[in-house]
């Protein structure tokens, strides 16, 4: 491979630029937020200048917060006492930072993006482009070698055949599907990904007819045990470099818009397993060229902003709601930091806009003047579900939405929990999660059917006679049973309301926490934090 | 943004318990006639197919172009089916894509005494095609981006921000036991976008079902029999988080308790195990018009859709037969309009293979429907039946073009060099062959057809007239939603 001079600059020099924003005024550090913040410095003259002071929530209320954002379920109320109260943000940010917890559910913000679908693509792929993503939030990966790998893996080629490839590699790394100018130009530099049927002992063969000898089944199949089974059963990606070779390949896996090219010594295909450290880097071209396009950066400041803020460029389902002073200089912070995803993370989580309590003065429609709330993701609220109750309701694996042998060894399909017949996978897809990547998208509003799902969900759950961490001791009084279910749900003493909802319970015991439970965690308190 | 509900605490109680017993699994009887000319009154329901991710129409609906419009050819009036029959019918003035046959070989129907399911080429003059439907008619070129113009197909405009389904919803509010529904088809380029909602109409977005399975276990029926206690905590938790955050993402935590209401109230409805197609063989709803009950076996036999395994001889489908079964289902529980979704067109790519089997899949879904609409007999107008009551449409975001990046030009093959297509907004993806059929249509027309070239003989029709069509058929003032005119032609 050749590149020309300049992009070889422009490749080691990481990437499109972004400009210095223009400063909003001065910052005066208010209600315990600094101005050393790259959000705090433009947002609190901002919010001075209308008039709004500022104040970090309570810690429990932000203890909520990072809990469900950074490790994708709610904290038990023994939880927040041991690792949040009293503690500053910055503290709990790097305790649930520090959890696995935070890597997975990344993984699995991920997996939608990247399009996971092991009915197509085969199993170890997948893996080890998740394993890519678990690198980037560890710190392990900064963040433009990522999108290099990622739109140039076999988990995200495999997938995406043709013009697809490009298109999603821009949606992922971009915010924006490509122009068709740019999908045609950019397909020259996949040029060289072919796939080929091949076998793999960990799963299934689809099965035929019956047979006596291999000459009694139909091409592709062999007679095994009695039946004729297919030779093959996944796709295997490996690279071909002919197409590229030679002049004319100069021309076909070329990109004229970035003056690049893509060659490999060789004139055999090659498996994947063949290719030297070095072939990977001409592979990575189209991944290095998308790092140098405009707003690559923004992009993914947009996607951690609106990952915590909700709010935050709400696209089909909100009206663009942002600030583009914090996103340029976020783009910037960010791309200072050398594309330090746990960096830029922290800048917003650590951030006014964040840490502000989620309270919304009377008629104050602004939502920068006030902290974030946003809806539990399917798999979250069932993961609180189930740590309030105190029964495992099982989960689903991000990585595989199919389950069947055919595409899925059994030793990787996830366990079930106690509750005999309850199926996390369906209920959570039902809900909007668990994404299955067959049909896209799946609908994660707030949807009647969803509604009726948690309401039979909970009916199930709540009434479990497995369940029994949330009920009373004996000897409780009603009182007492309101506060402690209040802390287990939404990490919060009741306030002066407690002793008028006790006064309406029948009494203090199990049939009555088990109530209790449907009606709190059915609430929108609960679904929304 | 308010965060009022619609609902007086009174109405909200009054939905609950053995009141909405009685609603369950019952056929919706429309008691209401609008004036929806020229077919005054007579459409009751609407039921659209979105071809999610830009569906080859030229290769399906208009396909006697040139073959790099359409590289699979269509059918003739010489072709026969594998039994011998023809495989065409007589009076079809719109090329019909021999990917839409499939194998040509008609079902046998085991739950309707053996009557064979028609080939859709078959009932093509009981389809008239709308030959070159566009979004914007003064552009210099077609919208070649997903997003946008699957939200100018399902709202009307470029920049639009209610479905179809949700100013529907919200025009045709508490006459029906189910409102506007959408079934499959979620995200930014699929059905779910007929029912995107904002501002004041964001309460009025329609129900989302994800599919058949989304009906595999019973669930809650609705209506609410908790203890007094139990409802003042939640509903006090409730109104609580409303006012403390309702508006957080646009409104969407206050229309959460709106949501809840309508759970409550539509729940009985939605628990029958009629929409069970899946999972329980037995179940019925509504009768044949020779007086049978119609189980989810006899209606899932023609779309391909079996409850457990399917018997010997059974043929299944597995992109359209389901979802749209289903949406038969809702339209009898009293959803005056269903939106059906099945994505996955955007083939650029390996057409050559992906193409055919769920062509062939919508192609028996409109079969499915012919066949079995004339035989529900519906409730609500003697005499008549769903067919005589039920408008259906194909919609998609575009058609797909190959004009560059193939082996030859494009001129021949009718591939780019992936053996797919593409869309670039030129003729073929811009001009959309769109079909439509039931009782009030009489079909085998091509209204607008198209040279071989895929250019226009006549004004192509706007995609928001057809929307505006639609809405004047389920007898709602389209004025006040479109500027785009109606289009008459489609009756006749």
């Amino acid at each position: 491979m050749r590149f020309p001079g300049w992009l070889t600059l422009v490749l080691v020099g990481a990437c499109s630029s972004v400009n210095s924003p223009t400063g909003p005024g001065a910052c005066n550090p208010t209600g315990g937020m600094d101005c050393a913040n790259t959000i705090n410095a433009i947002v609190l003259p901002m919010l001075a200048h209308d008039g709004v002071h500022p104040q970090i929530a309570p810690d429990s209320e932000l203890c909520r917060r990072y809990s469900i954002d950074l490790t994708g379920v709610a904290p038990t109320w023994e939880e927040y006492q041991q690792n949040c109260a009293g503690r500053t943000p910055a503290q709990m940010v790097d305790y649930f930072m520090g959890q696995p917890g935070y890597v997975q559910i990344n993984q699995r913000l991920w997996a939608d993006a990247l399009q996971y679908d092991n009915r197509i693509v085969w199993y170890p792929y997948i893996q080890d482009l998740d394993a890519q993503v678990g690198k980037l939030h560890r710190g392990e990966l900064a963040y433009p070698d990522f999108a290099a790998i990622a739109v140039t893996h076999p988990g995200f080629i495999g997938k995406f055949v043709g013009e697809n490839v490009v298109a999603y590699a821009f949606l992922a790394f971009l915010g924006r599907d490509a122009l068709p100018e740019e999908r045609q130009d950019l397909l020259g530099l996949y040029r060289m990904w072919k796939a080929r049927p091949n076998y793999d002992p960990m799963l299934t063969r689809f099965r035929y007819n019956a047979c006596t000898t291999d000459a009694d089944c139909a091409t592709g199949r062999t007679c095994i045990t009695m039946v004729c089974q297919s030779t093959t059963n996944y796709r295997e990606l490996y690279i071909d470099p002919r197409p590229c070779a030679g002049n004319l390949g100069e021309v076909f896996c070329s990109s004229p818009m970035h003056n690049v090219h893509v060659q490999l010594a060789g004139t055999q295909p090659m498996s994947l397993d063949q290719l030297a450290p070095s072939d990977w880097q001409v592979l990575q071209t189209p991944g290095r060229v998308l790092t140098t396009l405009p707003y690559f950066w923004e992009a993914a400041v947009d996607n951690v902003l609106h990952k915590y803020l909700g709010w935050w460029h709400g696209g089909v389902e909100l009206p663009g709601y942002e600030i583009p002073e914090v996103r340029q200089a976020l783009a910037l912070f960010f791309q200072q930091k050398s594309g330090d995803m746990r960096a830029l993370e922290r800048e917003v989580l650590l951030s006014a806009l964040y840490l502000m309590a989620a309270q919304e003065p009377q008629g104050d429609t602004k939502w920068w003047h006030y902290g974030p709330t946003k809806q539990m993701i399917a798999e979250v609220w069932l993961d609180s579900v189930a740590k309030f109750a105190g029964v495992g309701l099982g989960t689903c694996d991000w990585r595989f939405p199919n389950l069947t042998p055919r595409w899925l060894p059994p030793a990787l399909v996830p366990p079930r929990g106690p509750i005999a017949g309850f199926d996390y996978q369906h209920e959570s897809r039902v809900m909007g999660g668990c994404p299955d990547q067959e049909a896209g998208f799946r609908y994660t509003d707030v949807g009647v059917l969803a509604e009726m799902e948690q309401r039979t969900i909970l009916g199930t759950v709540c009434g479990f006679a497995g369940a029994t961490a949330f009920l009373p001791a004996a000897g409780a009084d009603k009182t007492k049973l309101i506060a402690d279910l209040f802390r287990r749900a939404f990490t919060a003493a009741p306030g002066d309301e407690a002793a008028s909802l006790a006064s309406g319970l029948p009494a203090a015991d199990a049939p009555t926490a088990r109530n209790l439970c449907q009606a709190m965690l059915r609430s929108g308190r609960f679904l929304f934090y | 943004m308010s965060a009022s509900s619609k609902f007086s605490r009174r109405e909200f109680l009054s939905y609950s318990g053995v009141g909405l017993a009685g609603l369950a699994a019952t056929v919706w009887i429309p008691k209401k006639v609008f004036a929806a000319p020229p077919a005054a009154g007579t459409i009751k329901r609407l039921l659209i197919l979105h071809a999610g991710g830009g569906m080859r129409s030229t290769a399906l609906f208009n396909a006697d172009v040139a073959p790099q419009w359409n590289p699979y050819g269509w059918v003739s009036t010489t072709d026969t089916d594998t039994t011998g029959a023809p495989l065409l019918a007589s009076g079809v003035q719109w090329g019909v894509g021999k990917p839409l046959v499939g194998d040509k070989t008609p079902l046998t129907l085991m739950q309707w005494n053996g009557v064979k399911l028609p080939l859709v080429s078959q009932i093509a003059n009981q389809i008239t095609v709308l030959g070159a439907v566009d979004h914007d008619p003064s552009a210099d070129l077609g919208d070649g981006n997903h997003y946008s113009a699957t939200v100018r197909m399902c709202t009307g405009s470029e920049n639009g921000q209610n479905g179809l389904l949700t100013m529907l919803s919200k025009e045709l509010d508490g006459q029906h036991p189910l409102p506007p529904t959408i079934v499959g088809g979620a995200g930014p380029i699929g059905a779910s976008v007929y029912g995107a909602g904002l501002g004041d109409l964001a309460r009025y977005r329609p129900i989302y079902i994800n599919g058949p399975t989304d009906f595999r276990y019973p669930r809650a029926s609705g209506g609410n029999a908790d203890p007094d206690y139990v409802k003042a905590i939640e509903s006090k938790l409730d109104n609580d988080m409303v006012a403390a955050r309702g508006n957080a993402m646009g409104g969407r935590a206050a229309n959460f308790i709106i949501v809840k209401q309508l759970g409550l109230k539509y729940g009985a409805v939605l628990a029958t195990d009629a929409l069970r197609l899946l999972y329980v063989p037995t179940a019925a709803l509504g009768m044949t018009t020779d007086g049978k009950p119609l189980t989810n076996a006899m209606l899932g036999e023609p779309f391909g859709v079996a409850a457990g395994p399917p018997p010997p001889g059974f043929v299944t489908d597995q992109d359209w037969g389901g979802p749209t079964a289903l949406g038969v289902r809702l339209l009898q529980l009293g959803a005056p309009v269903v939106s059906v979704g099945v994505g996955g067109w955007d083939f650029h790519s390996d057409e050559d293979r992906g193409l055919p089997p769920l062509a062939a899949s919508l192609g028996r879904a409109l079969s499915a429907l012919y066949f079995v609409l004339p035989r529900m007999a519906d409730p609500g107008v003697p005499g008549k039946t769903y067919w005589d009551t039920t408008l259906i449409v194909v919609t998609s975001e575009f058609g797909r073009d190959n004009t560059s990046d193939t082996a030859d030009g494009g001129l021949t093959i009718g591939y780019n060099r992936g053996n797919g297509s593409d869309h670039h907004g030129t003729n073929a993806c811009r001009y959309q062959a769109l079909p439509v059929m039931g009782g009030v249509i009489p079909g085998g027309r091509m209204l607008v057809g198209t040279d071989d070239q895929v250019k226009p003989m006549g004004r192509p029709q706007v995609s928001q007239s057809l929307l505006a069509t639609l809405m004047q058929a389920i007898g709602v003032d389209p004025a006040k939603y479109f500027a785009a005119p109606t289009l008459p032609e489609v009756y006749g």
